[in-house]
């Protein structure tokens, strides 16, 4: 099964870049190829679509983005979580969970005899 | 240096590009080729540009891009209609500059402080009374003003009150006395020259608080009869004549031909005590050698002659009326006579003082207030024509503005848009109207009158009157902006999409009344200014044009001192003689005559005159003359005759009265022999009229009084020769000199002027008016004339169809113009019948004093202004109809 970008609910690439880069800033790219592998290749972000979604997120100071050097010896801009990024992944993480979770519910409900 | 916006800017094309390489890289490493690889990189991430908007749409600076966007747009648009931005941008300049700089003039002449140490502690102190104090003061020498409630207002008070008032208000306030300056000749260093000397007691400075900026000022020993002469010069009068040398303060110089110590220089911002204050230097009070010609009183003994002014300045915690109250009852005990008359109400009078002295503020404080209606009046029809003009420039752009709207763009995105343009407008004509009001500005100084040797203070435009005129022009262009923009973004997109160029949206026809109503209120306003502009310009062609009662061309007038330079007895007598002969055998001069005081030239000498016989006292002027001083002037003999020298004597008793006075007498026959008391009834000198002569202006041109004519004294020590030449004076004015030199090589000529020169001196105030009001009236006429135009045009562009259909149908030329043109002088005349009925009801307010022999309602100055308006709209309104009737009807028809 193959989601299209379309198919990627509202709001939730917010929580997927939160996500990806909480425990050590990446720039763009390896943040799109980390989405990709972690999803097991399922969600493909159309990948230019990552970046107005970053400075906003930079914007609100949820995250902050210094220049270093990538692996490719260039120049790379890397993003990492602030203190607040932190708590509003938390936050975003627990609403997921608790909507998958209540869907998940709905679907696997036992058929009642009406 | 790098701006945020920039840096931003260049770290989001590295950050995609960087990330475009990688998603290469990685293609080119599965085997595809650089090309190919760059391509699905591309197809992958998403239009690179898009990404690009969509991460500025975010950004911090996305006000600031979306600021350059429509800046560019709105200069775009600008530069497309170039006449009407320079249009607005114009008659915006024009109003807000011409308003900027009359109230720089009113800042100057009506509100600026002194430049002295907490300038709101002084005060003027004056007395006020239902007429002049007879009983009280024998004599006197100051300014009689008329003041609120009927009474006049007075400066001057005896040695002996000025001393008690000063030693009783101690503790409460410092008052000084100071006197009026006058005219001396000096000499320092070999260099004569001539400057203005203020006497002044040794408080004078310490109530100012001004310390010398070298040396020092007078101290309580300087102002003695017995102290040896000194005085203190202003800091230009040190720069200019001493040559700034710190080593002068303790040199002489020579004033009058008398030597003064120079004790100090006063510091450079110190102007006087006055706007335009002429002092030069100032010397002590008591060492003045100044004694009365008119009555041989000695002011400095004599309790009954009032002559000094004071100033004073309060301490702190004693209010103004507290003080007043004070010293109006310390004033009571000074008094050495009764009151003549019962209905005096002698009272103190303290005034102001923060401002300086207020004769120029008087004179000027309504013909200002009147001036800057006028440039309001102004300012509103450049306001009428802004918005004109945007309203249908928005009009025009209806078409882009539904096509912005139905793709989505947003009605506060479209109202920043058009403010945006309003205020880029706004910045060109901020700035042009600084342009205009610094150059009006400076024009504007010269045009005050104040006595011709004063000095203007350099009138730049301060920051505060830049700021108010840059937010002034925004404030207007942004209301003249925002209401089409609103009105654009109300607008419903469908019918203007769908409409042509040649039929009339429901905007449009919207448009049009309120572009009606805007034209026809500045037809009518320009009616107002152009009827002041008539009427002030009328006013002194009236005045300028008037029989004067003496010969004004190809006379010279200046004064001379000798009696100042050591000249006195019969020597001063023999000068005289000789100066007059010496003169008469220049070549090119006709005849020279001298007079004790110089004509034209405002103030002058006032007695009251009691004729003998009894009945009506009158205020006449005064004037002593040499005998062959009428005929110089030109001044017609009626009966009697004339002076002769033998009249030259202190004792003299004959007269020559003027025309006017000989009706009061009953006509000339009977005036003739007539005999009067000149002063006080009691102790006044009986004169005998043994001459009539024809009424002359003698003080100024507004004004032809009562006048009698003295012979000249020869003990005076100072006289102003006129002399009648054969061709234009100034060519002869060498000559002149030359030969009052071989008189005296060491006697200057003091303000030689001709005597129209002179006559223009008095008429500074109807002068500025004249050219002011006329500048306003052509400006008014401008724009109201560009304002009915870009009217006409516009709506001949709209009906360019309707035209079109006439013209094909079979309508003449001469009809299309008539249809134009009936719509345009229609609104004129709408505008010109408001104008005038405005203008009726305006000039209530015109002050009377601003005026001579003219009422304020002019009919010939309405009349004037209303077909130079009809005359100038027909103009206005006929080229654009024009143009409509010669336009090919095919043309007009195809476009729809």
């Amino acid at each position: 099964m193959d989601l299209k970008r379309s198919d990627l609910l509202q709001g939730t690439l917010d929580l997927l870049i939160l996500k990806t880069i909480e425990h050590r800033p990446l720039h763009g790219y390896a943040m799109a190829q980390r989405i990709l592998e972690t999803s097991r290749e399922v969600l493909t972000v159309q990948q230019g679509s990552l970046y107005p979604a970053l400075h906003r997120l930079e914007r609100k100071g949820l995250i902050t983005a210094e220049w270093r050097e990538a692996e490719s010896k260039r120049m790379a801009k890397f993003y990492s979580l602030t203190a607040s990024g932190r708590t509003q992944l938390a936050e975003e993480m627990d609403q997921w969970q608790r909507y998958a979770r209540a869907i998940q519910w709905v679907l696997q409900a036992p058929e009642v005899a009406s | 240096m790098k701006w945020p916006w920039t840096k931003q800017e260049t770290e989001l094309d590295r950050e995609i590009s960087f990330h475009l390489d990688r998603m290469t890289a990685e293609y080119m490493e599965a085997g595809v080729s650089e090309k190919e690889a760059r391509r699905r990189a591309r197809i992958d991430f998403g239009g690179p540009e898009q990404i690009k908007d969509e991460c500025r749409d975010v950004s911090r600076w996305r006000w600031l891009n979306d600021l350059g966007q429509d800046l560019r747009f709105g200069a775009r648009m600008m530069r497309k209609a170039p006449v009407v931005t320079w249009a607005a941008a114009i008659s915006l300049a024009l109003g807000i500059g011409a308003n900027t700089s009359i109230f720089s003039l009113m800042e100057l002449v009506l509100w600026r402080s002194l430049p002295v140490p907490r300038p709101e502690e002084l005060v003027l102190v004056n007395w006020q009374a239902r007429s002049f104090p007879q009983g009280l003061a024998k004599g006197a020498a100051g300014s009689m003003f008329p003041g609120g409630e009927g009474d006049d207002i007075g400066d001057f008070f005896s040695l002996d009150a000025v001393r008690k008032l000063q030693a009783e208000a101690s503790g409460k306030a410092l008052l000084a006395s100071y006197n009026f300056t006058e005219r001396v000749s000096c000499s320092y260093d070999g260099r004569s020259s001539v400057a203005d000397e203020r006497p002044v007691d040794d408080k004078f400075f310490q109530v100012l608080a001004i310390n010398a900026a070298v040396g020092r000022v007078f101290l309580p020993g300087d102002n003695t009869p017995q102290a040896p002469l000194t005085v203190v010069v202003t800091h230009r009068y040190w720069r200019d004549h001493l040559g700034s040398d710190p080593q002068a303060v303790g040199r002489r110089l020579r004033i009058n031909n008398r030597l003064h110590e120079i004790l100090g220089v006063l510091p450079e911002d110190f102007t006087g005590i006055a706007l335009g204050d002429p002092a030069d230097l100032y010397v002590p009070i008591r060492q003045g050698v100044w004694i009365s010609s008119v009555t041989g009183i000695n002011p400095m003994t004599d309790p009954q002659f009032w002559w000094i002014q004071m100033i004073g300045r309060r301490a702190p915690g004693t209010s103004a009326a507290h003080l007043q109250t004070f010293l109006d009852s310390v004033f009571r005990t000074t008094w050495t006579g009764t009151p003549k008359n019962p209905n005096l109400n002698l009272r103190m009078r303290l005034d102001d003082g923060a401002r300086g002295l207020g004769a120029l503020r008087r004179e000027y404080q309504n013909p200002l207030l009147v001036l800057l209606a006028l440039v309001g009046l102004l300012l509103l029809i450049a306001c009428a024509n802004i918005a004109n003009l945007l309203l249908s420039r928005a009009t025009a752009r209806a078409k882009e503005v539904a096509l912005r709207m139905s793709l989505g763009c947003s009605r506060g995105r479209l109202m920043r848009q058009f403010l945006t343009e309003s205020a880029l407008l706004a910045g060109l004509g901020g700035l042009l109207s600084l342009a205009v009001a610094s150059a009006t500005t400076s024009l504007l100084v010269t045009l005050v009158p104040t006595n011709e040797f004063s000095r203007m203070p350099e009138m730049g435009l301060d920051w505060r009157l830049i700021l108010a005129t840059l937010a002034a022009s925004f404030m207007a262009m942004l209301l003249f902006g925002l209401f089409p923009a609103w009105r654009a973004s109300r607008m419903d997109a469908s019918p203007a999409l769908k409409e042509g160029s040649g039929s009339l949206g429901a905007a449009a026809r919207s448009w049009w009344t309120a572009g009606k109503v805007l034209v026809v209120c500045q037809v009518a306003l320009a009616v107002l200014l152009v009827s002041a502009a008539t009427l002030f310009a009328r006013n002194l062609q009236g005045i300028t044009q008037q029989d004067m009662g003496f010969e004004r061309t190809r006379v010279l007038l200046f004064d001379i001192a000798p009696g100042e330079s050591g000249y006195s007895g019969p020597r001063l007598a023999a000068f005289y003689r000789s100066l007059e002969a010496q003169l008469r055998a220049t070549p090119g001069v006709v005849s020279a005559g001298l007079a004790g005081i110089r004509p034209m030239n405002i103030g002058g000498e006032w007695e009251a005159l009691h004729p003998v016989a009894g009945g009506e006292k009158y205020q006449t002027g005064v004037n002593r003359l040499s005998p062959s001083l009428i005929p110089t002037m030109g001044i017609r003999l009626l009966a009697g005759r004339m002076f002769v020298e033998a009249d030259q004597q202190p004792k003299s008793t004959v007269a020559l009265i003027s025309e006017d006075l000989a009706q009061k007498f009953g006509g000339i026959d009977r005036a003739l022999g007539a005999r009067f008391y000149l002063g006080d009834e009691a102790e006044g000198t009986l004169f005998e009229a043994i001459g009539v002569v024809a009424s002359a202006h003698q003080t100024h041109l507004k004004d032809r009084p009562l006048m009698v004519y003295l012979p000249l004294n020869p003990a005076r020590t100072a006289v102003t020769v006129i002399v009648r030449t054969a061709a234009p004076p100034a060519g002869i004015l060498p000559s002149i000199r030359e030969a009052v030199r071989q008189l005296d090589k060491d006697l200057p000529l003091i303000r030689p002027l001709t005597m129209e020169a002179q006559i223009n001196e008095g008429l500074k105030r109807e002068r500025m008016f004249a050219y002011l009001c006329g500048a306003f009236g052509v400006l008014a006429l401008l724009l109201s004339a560009v304002g009915l135009y870009g009217v006409i045009s516009y709506a001949v562009s709209r009906r360019r169809t309707e035209i079109g259909v006439r013209m094909a149908l079979g309508a003449t030329r001469v009809s299309v113009v008539t249809l134009v043109l009936r719509d345009g002088l229609a609104l004129t005349a709408l505008g010109l019948v408001l104008g005038t009925w405005g203008a009726v009801y305006a000039t209530r307010f015109v002050q009377k004093d601003l005026l001579f022999q003219l009422k304020p309602l002019d009919p010939a100055s309405v009349a004037a202004s209303v077909i130079l308006l009809g005359t100038c709209a027909f103009v206005a309104a006929l080229l654009p109809a024009w143009r409509a009737a010669a336009g090919d009807p095919t043309v007009a028809l195809r476009q729809e």
